[in-house]
């Protein structure tokens, strides 16, 4: 008797507590294929009665010669990453009708992805963006397929940047 | 192996030159760019006149500040408008950095003037390092961030103009000062003088920290460039062999350096170099106040 999700029916406005399944995370970047990832990821959340995930990773800030420097950077690196993420959480509370989880993290992009991956484990899918430019996929992208995929807890789906709502609402 | 230096006029070891040159490389690959203030007092300490150190540090910092200010410029991190106000204002200090000095070498007191400046500068920049290092270590919590733009006489200035992408609307006079001031350091100590103008554009100006490192950057690249030709042509104190040498060793030990800053911690290396800082004052010092090796040097009259 398996937990068989697509088998029930999506539900338009599903309060929070009744949100089975699986877990969508979408990394959070200022890229035009994020939006492309993020639609896809609210979409097959929706259906699937899951929920999206959203993470920020802030970049170690650059070495400065004055610790005070220093610290004033990684606030004003905090409090941009906390105004991005509201700003999309409230997209996605829109779309969806609840709020996503939000993870902030500090260290370097790649590997705090794949360490938030192996901490939570509610996490069922990694969906990124997909630059569609002449300068490649974009450097999560390229890294985590070439290197990691077959080492990760959980598939990676890939959205094509130029993708338009049409399609991807047809895909989900 | 020594190797002549037409302009410092002695010889030194070319594997010295080499390791200096990659020794303060490894330092600004490892702190980010900003070794130079620290491989003036290096040169002076085995024997180049400090005209000809200055002159020829000078001319050091402009390679690795282009190469940092590409970096940032595609992240999008450099703020050309305030740039160039900051550049101005340094190129009027840099010119007038350089007459400064060329008045001291007519009147021979230039390499006094110099020790001593290096001193007071490094004394201080070096205690101040200490003591925010032992604040850490006592590990005192930071207080709150008071809101950065205070409204206080500075906004009374005129020639206001809007920086959109440090989104401030203060009096372009500021910035001005600023890069003149820095300039004027520049000129005198042949420092690129990032060191000072971030904390006083992130302090006196208000700039958010993002856009600091960049525009800074590309002001010294202008400023240490416009010393180095002014110091060449006016004061023939630009040796080429020593700058050869300290950019090939330069170029080796800022990539090497690169490599190992990425896997230090920032608090250790915060501490490390404000003692070197401090022992390099203290050294100059000593080395000011003690008996020299030669009693007497030689200076070449006005031709």
């Amino acid at each position: 008797m398996s937990d068989n999700i697509d088998n029930q029916q999506p539900n338009e406005e599903t309060p929070a507590n009744q949100l089975t399944g699986r877990t969508f995370l979408c990394v959070v970047d200022e890229t035009e294929e994020f939006a492309a990832a993020l639609q896809f990821a609210c979409r097959r959340a929706h259906n699937s009665n899951g929920r999206v995930a959203l993470l920020y990773v802030i970049e170690p800030a650059e070495f400065s010669h004055w610790m005070a420097v220093g610290e004033r950077m990684r606030e004003e690196a905090r409090e941009e990453a906390e105004e991005m993420l509201n700003v999309v959480a409230s997209v996605v509370q829109k779309r969806m009708g609840h709020m996503p989880v939000l993870y902030i993290r500090e260290g370097k992009l790649r590997e705090e992805v794949i360490n938030l991956i192996e901490e939570e484990d509610g996490i069922s899918l990694l969906v990124l963006g997909a630059a569609s430019g002449t300068d490649g996929p974009g450097p999560l992208v390229s890294y985590l397929v070439e290197k990691m995929a077959g080492k990760l807890r959980v598939p990676v789906t890939i959205v094509p940047g130029n993708l338009s709502e049409e399609e991807i609402a047809l895909i989900t | 192996m020594d190797i002549y230096l037409p302009i410092a006029e002695l010889s030194v070891n070319v594997f010295l030159l080499l390791g200096i040159g990659g020794g303060i490389g490894a330092l600004s690959g490892i702190f980010g760019v900003g070794g130079g203030f620290l491989m003036t007092p290096l040169l002076i300490f085995i024997g180049i006149p400090p005209a000809v150190a200055v002159a020829t540090g000078a001319n050091q910092i402009v390679a690795a500040s282009i190469s940092g200010v590409l970096a940032h410029w595609r992240r999008g991190n450099v703020d050309i408008a305030i740039g160039v106000v900051l550049l101005i204002g340094g190129l009027i200090g840099s010119t007038l950095g350089v007459w400064i000095f060329s008045a001291l070498k007519a009147i021979g007191q230039v390499d006094l003037v110099v020790n001593i400046s290096y001193v007071v500068f490094l004394g201080i920049i070096g205690s101040l390092m200490l003591v925010e290092s032992i604040k850490a270590m006592m590990a005192q919590k930071a207080k709150k961030r008071k809101k950065s733009h205070v409204h206080n006489w500075t906004h009374g200035l005129p020639f206001k103009m809007k920086f959109r992408k440090s989104r401030l609307y203060i009096s372009a006079l500021l910035p001005l000062a600023v890069g003149c001031f820095v300039g004027i350091l520049s000129a005198i100590m042949g420092v690129g003088g990032g060191f000072v103008m971030v904390p006083a554009m992130i302090y006196l100006l208000g700039m958010p920290t993002v856009v600091v490192v960049g525009t800074s950057l590309f002001q010294i690249i202008f400023v240490t460039a416009n010393v180095t030709v002014l110091q060449a042509v006016g004061n023939q104190s630009v040796d080429i062999m020593l700058a050869l040498l300290l950019i090939i060793g330069g170029v080796v030990g800022a990539q090497l350096g690169a490599r190992i800053g990425e896997r230090l911690n920032g608090e250790q290396l915060r501490g490390l170099l404000a003692m070197m800082v401090i022992l390099v004052a203290l050294k100059l010092l000593l080395d000011m106040a003690t008996r020299p090796a030669d009693l007497y040097s030689i200076l070449r009259a006005a031709v």
